[in-house]
């Protein structure tokens, strides 16, 4: 959060830093921001949901994912956003296998 | 205006000629107000006002990844070293250098850099410098993995020992290199002109610039090592790039040693350079407006996981993502 002005969203993961030119903080068009952060959710939500999961947008600060039986994990980043979803989905994440989310024979 | 302290990691081999290096860096304009930490104190010997210490410490966090390991001695060193510059005013300390032993993998020093949020807002990674000798550095490439490594998370490789009798010919140490990391910048140590303060002032801005020489597939010498070049769409969708990237680095950034690019993306006017080094990518730089990119790419330098899976991925999830960026 922008201590600043109060707004929700702006994150510090290098994917946040899509729209800034060098400054640290992506102020500047914090609509731009939010709407990209909402398209990837959906992108997120495409790839899990055939696994019963879902991903919420947590205030603009995090990410919320949960299954069908109410299990709920937040991830702060996409560094934490996928092992989060092998938590919730007992899969392991791995773009280079077709499926991307692959069921773990163990799980 | 980025405030934070610059940090450059020089490694190499065992004997590579790191602290020599060094110690003409300290002596040039440029080396002035840097602070240097050691694991070892070398042969060479380093008689330099704020030299420190460190006894080489890994921590391994979740995950007990290597790559990833935290090194809590330079955490702690880097930690003391802005506390002592900010309290002194901050105007004195103006670079921090890290040598690395020989044996020593740079990774676990980069991560700690990248994913510590403190260590993040106060130093920026300047550069990584690998260090090889002209006389035993390919031999030394073929037969121990430190050096192969060492030169692969590099931006930057310097040559020492070129002006020995027993030195190989700077073409066939160059070929070596680039086919270890197609991108680096290659230095002749022993070149009249070669200036290692403007080299190590220079790094961030060279290393944000197109690559000066046309990247080619590079045959590896060694089994399972593979970089390659992969070119891009005019302009790629930033929510599904990073998306597949960080899933990408998640599941294999053990075994992609580092991911460069140069990219048109949904979000900017301008391109951005990317950059990271196994399972840390550093925040992107971004060029301005009209700045010319040809060809868009994405270099990789992996060892363990082939080309044409990255490729074929990253093609099938770009192509799905299409119709939301429309």
């Amino acid at each position: 959060m922008c201590e600043v002005c109060a707004i929700f969203g702006a994150g510090e993961h290098w994917s946040d830093f899509g729209r800034i030119r060098n400054e640290r903080y992506p102020f500047e068009d914090i609509m731009h921001y939010r709407a990209e952060r909402k398209r990837r959710i959906a992108m997120v939500n495409a790839l899990i949901a055939p696994h019963g999961l879902a991903c919420e947008d947590w205030d603009g600060e995090a990410l919320a994912i949960s299954d069908k039986r109410g299990r709920f994990k937040i991830a702060h980043t996409l560094n934490d956003l996928w092992p989060r979803i092998e938590e919730l989905a007992h899969a392991r994440v791995d773009p280079l296998v077709p499926a991307f989310l692959e069921v773990r024979r163990d799980g | 205006m980025d405030d934070r302290l610059p940090l450059t990691i020089v490694t190499g081999f065992l004997g590579s000629g790191k602290t020599t290096l060094l110690q003409r860096f300290l002596r040039s304009p440029e080396g002035q107000h840097t602070a240097v930490l050691v694991n070892e104190f070398g042969e060479a010997g380093l008689d330099h006002r704020l030299l420190l210490h460190a006894e080489e410490r890994l921590e391994l966090l979740d995950g007990g990844c290597m790559c990833c390991a935290r090194r809590a001695d330079i955490a702690r060193a880097i930690h003391e070293l802005v506390r002592r510059a900010k309290a002194g005013g901050g105007g004195r300390l103006r670079h921090l250098v890290i040598e690395t032993t020989g044996l020593a993998d740079p990774a676990p020093i980069v991560a700690t850099i990248g994913r510590d949020a403190w260590m993040s807002g106060h130093v920026r990674l300047n550069s990584v410098i690998a260090v090889v000798d002209a006389v035993t550095g390919i031999a030394n490439i073929a037969d121990h993995v430190e050096p192969r490594r060492q030169i692969a998370l590099a931006d930057t490789v310097i040559v020492s020992k070129s002006d020995l009798r027993d030195a190989k010919p700077m073409p066939e140490l160059e070929a070596t290199l680039r086919a270890i990391a197609p991108d680096a910048r290659i230095f002749d140590s022993q070149e009249p002109g070669f200036d290692i303060g403007a080299t190590i002032a220079a790094a961030e801005e060279l290393r944000t610039a197109a690559p000066v020489v046309e990247i080619t597939a590079h045959a590896s010498h060694v089994a399972g090592w593979e970089s390659f070049l992969l070119a891009m769409p005019e302009r790629v969708d930033w929510p599904a790039f990073t998306l597949w990237l960080s899933a990408l680095l998640h599941a294999h950034g053990d075994a992609i040693l580092r991911v460069k690019g140069m990219l048109r993306i949904s979000s900017t006017q301008g391109p951005v350079v990317i950059h990271g080094v196994q399972h840390v990518m550093h925040p992107p730089h971004h060029m301005p407006a009209g700045t010319a990119l040809d060809k868009p790419f994405l270099v990789f330098i992996t060892n363990g996981v082939a080309r044409a899976a990255i490729e074929r991925s990253l093609t099938t999830f770009l192509a799905a993502a299409q119709p939301a960026a429309a």
